[in-house]
């Protein structure tokens, strides 16, 4: 309450906001009330989140024009929340387009790593799921899931713009098993594989 | 006034491709520039060394992705001068129709990339709203929107489509009217 | 009233090329050829086969007499075989005479027009180096623009040094590539290499079916 050699005790806001919230807190367990906010914010942040699926403007190679085509008017990806932001502490999905090069490992890494909680990966096009054609050379390596936890894997080379809004389709739904859960923790969660029923 | 230098990295929405412009800018001036290429460096040479002369045109379609077409024809025509091979007339004809039309689909989608550039989204989804109509076309030919395969060496892969033609010559029209817009 | 010109000034302007270069060099032993391409319009260009020591002095001589102002590309192979022919540096370059337009002016040259000098023309150098670790041609970075990233490029892929060339660095590679790693020598092999029976015969006419030697 009251360190040795003052003679007052220091009461402040910080103070008062961590005992109304301890006593709150006890009080919503006991009636429940705190499972049921819970269970309906997660829901709503889920359906949320799912439903506005802000991506990053990464476009490396060829899936990336077909990327800029699910934009257009014919195949439009905004109608489903697809939206294309440019800076990676504002997106929740990252896209992989093509081939990552051993220079580029680094950079995705770390625009991996600044993406903030929840995010996703989605490997579209066969460069990203395990170096595609390219799966022989030397300076590519063989899928982006060797550096980055990815989740949904889109195949094609490059994979049609419908495939890549099923694509996004199939990770709301992943969205819906799994929530939140941060991306570290995701490894032995199956990967969707679009096309695979 | 300091200048400093801004990297414009290998993620940027402005810089196409992945490639890090490091500009020197003294206030709003650019003074000095300094490239880093290499972020999709495939090795691709190194590969066709081990391949035949006929698994290397996909390669080469991917060489150039936006204008796939037109690299798979340069390829054929240097393994044909390799090879010494004769070209029908039909097949030189049908592969500079597709050659033309893929370097309208690979100019709007220079032009639906250059609008955001300078702001105009909507430059951007009508071009590549346009150029859907000639990727239908080469779509027919070559069977993917974007890496067709479709010429060989002595030709083309296949004749074609009937009809072909003349759903060019529609949709060259109704293009002719839209870019006046 | 075309833009292209025809074929009788293409010859015209490879033999005049080819014998301006013949008289100026030709005791030093460079072997200057026309070659006639195989497809297309079949045009013809000169190549030249000259050796690093003379390189210099084949290059002063193509951009200042007869005009050659842009190198296409650098590239460089490796020969493991040996022979007289370990490596070999390929140039291409170009004589693209009509350098003056002012942009959007859709001033059209008549190419049948063009006479002498004037004529665009192609050039193939090819120096060959004897074999061994340590292959090096002097630079033309200061002669030709299209020169320095692309022979950047080939020290990165095929480590052929150029002498005199400033600010050499890795730029396909990345930089901390170990030092001397150059991808395109030969015995640098691709990954998964032994899957041979794969690309030596790719229908997979060779194999023999799985259940063969067995009493059916």
């Amino acid at each position: 309450m009251s360190d040795t050699g003052e003679n007052y005790t220091t009461f402040n806001s910080r103070t008062l906001v961590e005992i109304v919230g301890d006593v709150t807190d006890e009080a919503l367990k006991a009636t429940k009330i705190k499972q049921l906010l819970s269970v309906l914010a997660g829901r709503f942040f889920n359906w949320a989140g799912r439903k506005s699926l802000f991506t990053l403007h990464l476009g490396i190679k060829c899936c990336a024009i077909e990327m800029a085509a699910s934009a257009t008017p014919r195949f439009d990806g905004d109608r489903f929340g697809v939206l294309f932001r440019s800076s990676p502490r504002q997106s929740d999905v990252l896209l992989v387009n093509g081939p990552i090069s051993k220079k580029f490992a680094d950079p995705i890494v770390r625009l991996w790593e600044q993406m903030p909680e929840p995010k996703y990966c989605i490997a579209m096009g066969e460069c990203a799921i395990s170096g595609g054609p390219y799966y022989q050379s030397y300076n590519i390596l063989e899928g982006v899931d060797t550096v980055i936890p990815v989740d949904v894997y889109i195949p094609g080379c490059p994979p049609r713009p419908e495939a890549l809004i099923d694509g996004f389709g199939k990770l709301r739904e992943k969205i819906i098993r799994i929530g939140g859960a941060p991306s570290t923790g995701r490894d032995g969660d199956k990967p969707i594989i679009v096309g695979d029923d | 006034m300091a200048e400093m230098w801004i990297t414009m990295g290998p993620q940027h929405p402005m810089t196409h491709g992945l490639w890090t412009l490091r500009v020197k800018v003294d206030g709003e001036t650019v003074t000095d520039t300094e490239a880093e290429l290499g972020y999709i460096h495939r090795g691709v040479e190194k590969i066709c060394e081990s391949r035949d002369f006929t698994q290397i045109t996909p390669y080469c379609d991917r060489l150039c992705y936006v204008s796939a077409m037109t690299w798979a024809h340069a390829y054929i025509m240097a393994a044909e001068d390799l090879l010494e091979a004769e070209v029908p007339e039909r097949a030189e004809y049908i592969r500079l129709m597709a050659a033309e039309v893929q370097r309208l689909a690979s100019h709007l989608m220079w032009l639906g990339a250059f609008g955001p550039d300078i702001g105009n989204l909507t430059l951007m989804t009508w071009c590549l709203r346009d150029r859907e109509m000639f990727l239908d076309l080469l779509q027919e030919l070559g069977g993917s929107r974007m890496h067709y395969n479709y010429p060989r060496v002595g030709g083309v892969k296949r004749d074609i489509p009937i009809g072909w033609a003349n759903r060019l010559k529609a949709k060259v029209k109704l293009f002719e009217n839209r870019i006046n817009e | 009233m075309g833009t292209t010109i025809t074929k009788e000034q293409n010859s015209y302007a490879a033999n005049a090329a080819a014998q301006n270069l013949s008289a100026r060099f030709s005791d030093a032993g460079i072997t200057v050829e026309i070659i006639a391409h195989n497809a297309g319009k079949r045009f013809e260009f000169v190549r030249i086969i000259c050796s690093p020591e003379q390189w210099r002095a084949v290059a002063k001589h193509l951009k200042n007499e007869l005009g050659v102002n842009h190198c296409a590309m650098v590239t460089g192979t490796h020969y493991p075989e040996g022979g007289d022919r370990g490596w070999e540096v390929a140039y291409h370059m170009h004589r693209w005479p009509i350098t003056d337009v002012e942009a959007h002016t859709m001033i059209v040259h008549s190419g049948e027009s063009l006479e002498g000098d004037d004529i665009p023309m192609e050039f193939e150098i090819f120096i060959n180096l004897p074999p061994g670790d340590s292959p090096a041609v002097p630079s033309v970075q200061d002669l030709w623009v299209g020169a320095d990233w692309n022979e950047k490029e080939t020290w990165d892929l095929v480590g052929i040094d150029f002498e005199g060339h400033e600010n050499m660095h890795r730029v396909l590679n990345p930089h901390d590539s170990p030092v001397g790693f150059h991808p395109l020598q030969r015995q640098h092999k691709i990954r998964y290499h032994d899957f041979n029976e794969m690309y030596d015969d790719p229908q997979g006419f060779g194999r023999k079916p799985v259940d063969e030697g067995r009493v059916k």
